[in-house]
C-alpha cells in the first residue's frame, strides 16, 4: 500500500545511471575528463550525503574531495549494478564515518553546532541559505538524510532505504514528515 | 509549494553550497594505488597482475595427466576432463565458517568442503558437500549461505560474509564475483538477514594458497588477514586468521591499530565480570563492534529466566569492561569483586569537551579510573539497553501477541533522536507491525500496523487488541486509545474534503499509533488534487490536511 503511495511521487530526477556509468568506465581507464564530468554530475548529492553524516560544512567539503579521489583510484572495481550514484555514496558515507572515528565525535554534535553552509560560497542565495538552514533546524537526523538525498541524487527510496539501511516504510514515512515540516517551515518564513 | 519545488530548491541549495574545486581534486588524482575494501560495494579486485600463463599451462598438465588416466583417453578425454572435471574456479565463503567450493568451467561444483571447524559442522548438513556435488554453483551457494543463515551466523546486522573467487580468468572471475553476490543477497534478503556482503576476486596465487592451507584457512580469508597485515604489519597472521570476516572487516575500517582479543576473550571478561560462572549464566551472543567509535566487544548473558539478561561492553583491544546493563540478580553479589567497571556513560549527546585531546579515544572519555566501589550495579544512566529480546518481548506483549505465532521481519538497534531505540517488524496473520521500542526502558514510542503488500484489506480490524501492556509502565497507551475504525476515519475525511467515496480514487488508510494515541493516515485523490488527511484514531477529529496538486 505505502509502495504505491511513493512510486506515485517518484520521478526522474538527478543525473542518466547510464552517463554515469559510462563515466565511471572511463575513469576506470584514467580518463580525468570522465572524472571532471563525473564530478560536476554528482558533487551536490557527494557533498549532501558527507553533510547528512558529518553535519559540518567543513568536514564534509573534505570528505567529498576525498571521495572523488578515491572514485579516481577504485573505479577499476566499480561493476555496473544499475545505480552508479548509490555505489558513489556509499563510498562517501563509508569515507564520512572515517572521519567522524578520526575526529572522535560519532554523531554526536547538537543541533545548534550545525553547520551547513561553507564559510565562503559565492554561489548559496538568501534563499538557499534559508531552505537549507531550516533543513537542518527543524528535520530530525534521518529526516534530513532521506530528504538532501533524495531532493540531491536522483535515487528512489528504495534506494535511499537499502543505502541507509532503513526499512523503506520508514524511508517514506520520514519523507513525507520531512517535506511537510519544511513546507511549513519556509511558508513561515516567507510570512515573517 | 509542491513536493517537487521544495526538492528542486533543496537540490539548487545544496549545488550552490557543495564545493566546486575540480582541480583540488585533479591534483590529487595521480597513479592509483591501494585496495581498500569498501564495504557494501563487493567488489574488490586485488593484484591483477598474477600470471594467467602459469595457471593455463597447470591445467594443460592438469587435464593432459587425467586424460593418460581415463580409459577413452586421447584428445577428446582430455577436452571432455577439460570442462568438465578441471577446475576452473574457486570459491570461498567465509564468515566465521570457511567453506570452499570448486567448480568446473560450467560452473558446476566438483568438490565442496568445510575448511574449519564451523565450515565443517555446515556442510555435515550436506553429506560433507557431497550433497552439493554436479550443481550449480548458484544453487549450492543458495544452500550454503541458507544454512549459515540457520546456524545464526548471519542474524547480526553486523555480520558479514566474504565471497572470494579465485581464477586465473578475471573476465569469469569478475562475472562470478557479481552473480555470487546477487545471489547471496538474494538469500540474505528473503531471509530478511542485514549481513553484509564482501566480495573479491583472486588471481591463483600458488604462495596464498600455500599459506591459507598452512593456517587452515580459505584462500580469500588470507587474502582479508594480508590486507589487516598490509596496515599493521606488527600484528599475526595466525591470530587474525582466528578472527571472523566481521572483524577483519571492521579492522581494516579502522586501520587495524592492535590486536583484538576476541569473542572468546570478551565473553570471559565478561562472565568474569559478573560472576557468572558461579551463577551458572552462559553467553547468548558475543557481537563485536571495532568499528564503533570506541571498538569494543557486545556480550549479552543470559541466565534461566528470559528476563536475566546482561549486556556487558568489553574494550576491544584491553578487554577492560566498558560498561554493563541489566545485570542479573543472582550475579549482583558476585560482580563487583571482580572488573569493577568505569562509570563510563559514553553520553552521545553531550559535546564532547576538549578538542586537544589525541584522537584514539572516541566517545567522551570514561574516567578510566576504574572506580573499585562497592555499589553492586554501575550507573548507566543515559545509555542502558534492555536488550533485543526484552525489546522484541515489550512489543509483542503491546501486540497482544507470542513469540511463536509472528515472523520477525526486522531487528534493529538504531540511535535516533538522541536515544537508543529498536526498530521491530513482524507479520502476523498477513499484517505487518513496526514498533519503535526505547531501548532504555522498553517504552512503545511508536507502533504502525498496515497490511502486508499485496493484501486487499487496508486496515487491519482484527489487530490484536494493544490494550494489554503490562510491560512499559512509561508510555503506553493509556487515553484516547478508542478507535473508530478505518471506515468512519475514511468517511470523516471524505466529509471534511467535501466529497464522497464514489468521488475519490486511490483511497488508502494506515493506522498508526503516534503522539500517544491511534491516528489515520488517509490519502485519496480526487480532480487531480492529492488529499491527505490524519484522523484522530479515537474521536474522528481531523488532526491536519493538506490538498495539494497530484504532479
Amino acid at each position: 500500500m505505502l509502495i504505491t503511495a511513493v512510486d506515485t511521487a517518484e520521478r526522474e530526477q538527478g543525473p542518466d545511471r547510464e552517463l554515469l556509468d559510462r563515466l565511471l568506465a572511463a575513469v576506470a581507464r584514467g580518463d580525468r575528463d570522465a572524472l571532471g564530468q563525473f564530478y560536476r554530475l554528482t558533487r551536490g548529492a557527494v557533498y549532501a550525503m558527507a553533510l547528512s553524516v558529518l553535519k559540518n560544512s567543513h568536514d564534509a567539503q573534505d570528505v567529498a574531495q576525498d571521495a572523488f579521489v578515491t572514485v579516481w583510484q577504485k573505479a577499476g572495481s566499480y561493476q555496473s549494478q544499475g545505480s552508479p550514484m548509490a555505489w558513489m555514496l556509499t563510498v562517501t558515507r563509508n569515507l564520512a564515518r572515517m572521519k567522524l572515528r578520526q575526529s572522535a565525535r560519532f554523531g554526536e554534535l547538537t543541533e545548534d553546532e550545525w553547520n551547513a553552509l561553507p564559510a565562503q560560497a559565492p554561489n548559496v542565495t538568501p534563499e538557499d541559505k534559508a531552505v537549507l538552514q531550516d533543513a537542518l533546524e527543524t528535520l530530525s537526523a534521518q529526516e534530513r538524510q532521506i530528504v538532501l538525498l533524495h531532493a540531491s541524487s536522483g535515487l528512489k527510496h528504495r534506494e535511499i532505504a537499502a543505502l541507509l539501511e532503513l526499512p523503506l516504510s520508514t524511508v517514506l514515512s520520514k519523507y513525507r514528515r520531512a517535506l511537510e515540516k519544511l513546507r511549513t517551515q519556509l511558508e513561515g518564513d516567507d510570512r515573517a | 509549494m509542491t513536493d517537487r519545488e521544495l526538492e528542486e530548491m533543496l537540490a539548487k541549495a545544496l549545488e550552490h553550497a557543495a564545493p566546486d574545486d575540480l582541480e583540488g581534486v585533479l591534483s590529487r588524482c595521480g597513479e592509483r594505488r591501494g585496495n581498500v575494501i569498501m564495504l557494501e560495494q563487493n567488489n574488490q579486485t586485488v593484484n591483477t597482475q598474477k600470471p594467467a600463463k602459469r595457471f593455463r599451462w597447470w591445467m594443460g598438465l592438469a587435464a593432459a595427466c587425467l586424460a593418460l588416466v581415463l580409459v577413452a583417453g586421447g584428445a577428446a578425454g582430455g577436452m571432455w576432463y577439460q570442462s568438465n572435471r578441471a577446475v576452473a574456479s574457486v570459491i570461498s565463503l567465509d564468515v566465521n565458517p570457511s567453506i570452499e567450493l570448486k567448480v568446473n568451467q560450467n560452473e558446476r561444483v566438483l568438490s565442496c568442503r568445510g575448511v574449519n571447524a564451523d565450515g565443517a559442522v555446515i556442510m555435515a548438513e550436506m553429506d560433507n558437500g557431497r550433497d552439493l556435488e554436479g550443481s550449480k554453483l548458484d544453487v549450492a551457494v543458495n544452500a550454503i549461505v541458507g544454512a549459515l543463515v540457520r546456524h545464526g551466523y548471519l542474524n547480526d546486522i553486523s555480520s558479514a560474509i566474504l565471497i572470494s573467487v579465485e581464477d586465473s580468468n578475471a573476465d569469469r572471475a569478475a562475472r562470478l564475483q557479481a552473480q555470487l553476490t546477487a545471489t547471496v543477497d538474494g538469500v540474505l534478503q528473503s531471509a530478511a538477514s542485514q549481513a553484509g556482503v564482501l566480495s573479491q576476486n583472486l588471481p591463483t596465487d600458488a604462495a596464498l594458497d600455500a599459506q591459507a592451507q598452512q593456517y587452515g584457512v580459505s584462500t580469500g580469508k588470507a587474502a582479508l588477514v594480508n590486507q589487516v597485515l598490509d596496515l599493521n604489519p606488527s600484528l599475526d597472521f595466525e591470530e587474525l586468521a582466528a578472527l571472523s570476516v566481521e572483524e577483519l572487516r571492521d579492522l581494516i575500517l579502522i586501520g587495524a591499530p592492535a590486536m583484538p582479543i576476541g569473542r572468546e576473550a570478551a565473553r570471559i571478561a565478561a562472565e568474569t565480570y559478573a560472576g557468572t560462572l558461579s551463577v551458572d549464566c552462559v553467553t547468548v551472543e558475543v557481537d563485536p563492534e571495532l568499528d564503533d567509535p570506541t571498538p569494543h566487544y557486545e556480550v549479552e548473558l543470559g541466565g534461566h529466566h528470559s528476563s536475566d539478561t546482561f549486556d556487558c561492553i568489553v574494550d576491544a583491544f584491553t578487554g577492560e569492561i566498558l560498561r554493563t546493563s541489566g545485570l542479573p540478580s543472582a550475579a549482583g553479589g558476585h560482580h563487583n569483586t571482580q572488573s569493577p567497571a568505569p562509570q563510563t556513560t559514553p553520553a552521545p549527546q553531550t559535546t564532547p569537551a576538549p578538542q586537544s585531546t589525541p584522537a584514539p579515544q572516541t566517545t567522551p572519555a570514561p574516567q578510566t579510573t576504574p572506580a573499585p566501589q562497592a555499589t553492586p550495579r554501575p550507573q548507566t544512566p543515559a545509555v542502558t539497553d534492555i536488550g533485543v529480546d526484552a525489546a522484541k518481548n515489550a512489543a509483542l506483549t503491546h501486540a497482544g501477541l507470542s513469540a511463536s505465532q509472528v515472523t520477525w521481519v526486522k531487528v534493529e538497534r538504531d540511535y535516533d533522536d538522541g536515544r537508543l531505540e529498536y526498530e521491530l517488524e513482524f507479520i502476523y496473520n498477513n499484517t505487518e507491525y513496526e514498533y519503535t521500542v526505547l531501548a532504555a526502558d522498553g517504552s512503545i514510542l511508536k507502533y504502525e500496523t498496515e497490511p502486508v503488500r499485496g493484501q486487499s484489506n487496508p486496515v487491519p480490524q482484527s489487530t490484536p487488541a494493544p490494550q494489554n501492556t503490562p510491560a512499559p509502565a512509561t508510555q503506553a497507551p493509556t487515553a484516547g486509545t478508542g478507535d473508530i475504525g478505518a471506515d468512519r476515519a475514511k468517511a470523516a475525511a471524505l466529509t471534511h474534503a467535501g466529497l464522497t467515496a464514489s468521488q475519490v480514487s486511490r483511497m488508502k488508510c494506515e493506522r498508526e499509533y503516534e503522539h500517544g494515541r491511534i491516528e489515520y493516515e488517509i490519502e485519496f485523490k480526487c480532480n487531480g488534487y492529492e488529499y491527505e488527511y490524519t484522523i484522530d484514531g479515537a474521536t474522528g477529529a481531523v488532526l491536519d490536511h493538506e490538498c495539494d496538486w497530484d504532479d
